[in-house]
């Protein structure tokens, strides 16, 4: 649960973890999202996520292999007091949101600000308006998400859990922009750390190398 | 440590010498109010110390006199302005450490000198109060009774038998002394069994004199002859290491067998000439070690969800019915006529009413009865659940409740039935779907006391994982199991909770033995909270409900005969009525103001439960009525 990073040793090529959380309304396809991502399926009458569920899943960028430890919380705004436990110390974050529900893409806004104010610094934010196979009754046009990421520097994609349009996309672009793996040794003859950024940041934790 | 005025007598006190435990955030209780400080052990020239400093001394709205203490320095010239005093106790007078986890999981201890027992200590962590004891052991010689560690005075603690040590130079090998002193100076990193392995061997060598406690078995296994502690530590951890953990784990009883189901034959022989149900707690009983046959549940299950009261004649229910049918109709037609004009100002339906039928869409519809699209069911479930929110207002439709009804409506496949049996259901459980969560979090602080009690090692590997918040079981809790059962299962389940003989909620005991039940891979494959809730999410409908019951009913028993019950066990969970610790003999009485409150019955340690009072569940009867003779001390 909580966002220090796991300690990798230093040489080992073990994959990089980052942890990511989904957040959104309820209903706006989170759990459909992950579902996608980890195993490639679709469930029409996917149940409500109660609580919280976690899954993992990784994906190689540019030669670098990422694993990404997913947390799917629920989305009713009374559970809303719980998703500070599931986002503190995410690296990275899905705000999700359905393209045919303007109130949802609201509640998007809002989760945004929330992370500005309340996750680690450095999160990479991702939006998604899902459900883009239903894009003939859609209620947000993909100029107003996209308008609205770039002003707050999020990663934007329209998405499609059903059909399994750009899902992996979001991953991928997330990983991306994560702090990441040089794959060649640094001055030390070692491979530095993804997160030691972070933990120069946090005062020096036990895998970091900034004292050399 | 401390720059206020009211500690002009600590001044008198010679300096600081050393310092061998801190702690922040510590709280003293007293008088229902918690003060924050920061605890210590310390050595001041010959004598040591427990010292707690509150970060605030000056509290005006809540002074407290603390002159019968005697020991606590206090400042008597102070205006009667000065809040909690700060709080010393030579360690060479305490004589017992009582641990318990409080209030909301947390860890607390009781310390108790010779003179009086001292406020309720609550410590930021479990581990906190093992770095404590750990700390201690230098000073004081602890014997474990059940969760008090009571001090020995015959025998002396690691830092005196070290300064013996030091005059003699004599008794042990300069390796095993150096080992000695490197665990002495890392006492913080020292683990429970080797600072205990570094006290016996020390204890056997140096002290000379075989080791016996009164009435532990293990005295035989002491060691009296010096052995170098390599050697010690091959050996298994048991014997006398075990006086230094806490807690033994509760010893596991062998699960009850369930019983019968109760039959269509029986259900029968329950009427009496009008139609009212009799005998309803062996009824009760029966169900609760049985659970129904499968056919009987439509009859019956309106009677465990107060649809009608037990005692209706055949005619008083049809009557009812024939009123809870028109106050359906009522209900129904209150959402039904708003508006489209309306709607468009009225947000809150708007948020119930989409929410409600995104969840009805998914929820259940792998099962026969809700499968398919255009399913009418699923419109049923809409109904009923927009008809509750008129019902229930205040509360609405939240996530969870869908899950509720649903096996409501296959079972009865009639919306007025299932609606307000639905209805009595929520009256048990509205309190899960609150939006403070405090229910939730209550139940969850509960399971966590529980589980530390039957299982501290368990408990510690959740603690050390960040997990003893205990929120992998947030979906056990807030929907009672409907996620981790199907078919008959979660039915037989939900109908033992309802019929549930014990004053207490067996939901907790259900979690926690299932919880018992997976706790060897939980610790050997060092889950951490990610882990666990996957493994927990990933059980569901891959747990045996016979085993789980048998285990939960055994677990109860278990636990009710234990002597040793933890005070918030006893009184929260088990609800057995609390007479004043007294066993540890004191003026100081933490529990005081709870005492104030409630009249306290003679029957200080006897069980109530509504198996014990023919049909009566109401706790305030409970309490006046002289009940059963089930005491919790063990045969003398
Ligand atoms: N058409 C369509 N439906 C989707 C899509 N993603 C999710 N859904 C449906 O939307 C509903 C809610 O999805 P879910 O993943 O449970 O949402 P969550 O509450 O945000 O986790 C389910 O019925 C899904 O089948 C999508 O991309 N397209
Ligand atoms: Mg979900």
């Amino acid at each position: 649960m909580s966002g220090r990073p796991r300690q990798n040793g230093p040489a080992q090529a073990k994959a990089l973890q980052f942890k990511l959380v989904l957040l959104g309304e309820s209903a706006v396809g989170k759990s459909s999202l992950v579902l996608r991502f980890v195993k490639g399926q679709f469930h029409e009458y996917q149940e409500t996520t109660i609580g919280a569920a976690f899954l993992t899943q990784t994906v190689t960028v540019d030669g670098v292999t990422v694993k990404f430890e997913i947390w799917d919380t629920a989305g009713q705004e009374r559970y809303h007091s719980l998703a500070p436990m599931y986002y503190r110390g995410a690296q990275a974050a899905i705000i999700v949101y359905d393209i045919t529900n303007r109130d949802t893409f609201e509640r998007a806004k809002s989760w945004v600000k929330e992370l500005d104010r309340q996750a680690r610094k450095d999160i990479v934010i991702a939006l998604a308006g899902n459900k883009f196979d239903l894009s003939n009754k859609r209620m947000v046009e993909v100029e107003e998400g996209s308008a609205y990421a770039q002003e707050h520097n999020l990663i934007f994609m329209e998405t499609s859990a059903k059909t399994g349009d750009n899902v992996s996309n979001v991953f991928v672009e997330i990983a991306k922009m994560l702090p990441k793996v040089e794959p060649k040794p640094n001055n030390n003859g070692q491979t530095v750390r993804i997160d030691d950024n972070q933990e120069a940041q946090n005062g020096g934790g036990p895998g970091c190398c900034s004292k050399n | 440590m401390t720059d206020n005025n009211d500690t002009e007598e600590l001044e008198e006190l010679p300096d600081v010498t050393k310092r061998f435990y801190e702690e922040y955030d510590v709280e003293l209780f007293y008088a229902d109010k918690g003060t924050s400080g920061t605890f210590a052990v310390l050595e001041r020239g010959e004598c040591a110390y427990i010292e707690w400093t509150p970060f605030d001394s000056y509290d005006v709205n809540n002074h407290m006199s603390f002159d019968e203490w005697g020991v606590i320095a206090h400042d008597s010239t102070k205006e009667p302005s000065v809040g909690m005093p700060p709080l010393r106790v030579p360690i060479s007078t305490i004589d017992s450490i009582k641990q318990e986890i409080g209030a909301r999981g947390r860890a607390c201890i009781i310390i108790s000198t010779s003179s009086q027992r001292l406020p309720v200590i609550y410590f930021p962590k479990l581990d906190s109060v093992y770095r404590l004891v750990q700390c201690l052991k230098r000073f004081l010689c602890f014997i474990r009774e059940r969760d008090t560690l009571v001090v020995d005075h015959s025998r002396a603690g690691l830092h005196k038998v070290m300064k013996e040590l030091e005059l003699d130079g004599t008794a042990t090998s300069n390796q095993v002394y150096k080992k000695i002193a490197v665990d002495f100076q890392d006492v913080y990193d020292t683990t429970l069994s080797g600072l205990s392995k570094v006290t016996n061997f020390l204890r056997g060598s140096v002290v000379g004199k075989p080791v016996s406690r009164p009435g532990a078995q293990t005295s035989k296994t002491a060691v009296t002859n010096p052995t170098p502690p390599e050697h010690l530590c091959h050996r298994p951890a048991e014997g006398d290491f075990e006086l230094y953990d806490l807690r033994k784990p509760l010893d596991r009883a062998a699960p009850v067998a369930r019983d019968e189901m109760f039959t269509q034959a029986l259900w029968e022989t329950h009427f009496d000439s009008e139609g009212r149900v009799c005998r309803v707690k062996e009824l009760q009983d029966r169900i609760f070690g049985g659970g129904c046959h499968p056919d009987l549940r439509q009859d019956v299950w309106p009677f465990l969800l107060n649809v009608y009261p037990w005692n209706s004649t055949l005619e008083e229910r049809a009557a009812i019915m024939e009123q809870k049918k028109k106050e359906y109709e009522v209900l129904k037609n209150q959402w039904k006529s708003i508006s489209p004009a309306q709607m468009k100002r009225f947000q809150l339906y708007r948020d119930r009413e989409a929410l409600v039928e995104k969840d009805v869409l998914r929820t259940d519809r792998v099962l026969e009865f809700y499968r398919g699209e255009n399913n009418p069911h699923i419109a049923d479930l809409y109904e009923m659940l927009m008809t509750y929110c008129q019902y229930n207002f205040d509360l609405g439709y939240v996530q969870g409740m869908s899950d509720l009804l649903s096996p409501l409506y296959l079972l009865f496949k009639d919306k007025l039935m299932a609606f307000w049996a639905f209805v009595g259901y929520m009256d048990m459980v509205e309190a899960h779907f609150f939006l403070d969560q405090q229910k939730i979090q209550g139940k969850l602080a509960d399971l966590s006391s529980l589980v530390y009690y039957c299982d501290s090692e368990l408990y510690n590997h959740l603690e050390k994982e960040d997990s003893s918040n205990f929120f992998f079981c947030f979906r056990w809790l807030l929907i009672n199991f409907k996620r981790e059962f199907r078919g008959d299962d979660i039915l037989e389940l939900w109908e033992v909770i309802w019929t549930c003989p014990y004053n207490t909620d067996y939901t907790l005991f259900i979690a926690t033995a299932i919880l018992l039940q997976e706790r060897t891979p939980i610790i050997q494959k060092k889950m951490c909270f990610a882990d666990i809730l996957r493994y927990i999410n990933d059980l569901s409908q891959h747990i045996d409900l016979r085993e789980v019951l048998g285990n939960t009913e055994s677990l109860f028993h278990n636990i009710r005969s234990q002597p040793d019950i933890p005070f918030n066990i006893r009184t929260n969970i088990l609800r057995i009525a609390e007479t004043p610790l007294s066993s540890l003999g004191s003026q100081y009485n933490p529990n005081r103001d709870i005492a104030e409150k409630t009249p306290e019955p003679e029957t200080a340690d006897h069980l109530i439960t509504s198996r014990d009072l023919d049909e009566s569940r109401d706790p305030a009867s409970l309490l006046v009525e002289n009940v059963s003779n089930m005491s919790l001390d063990p045969p003398q």
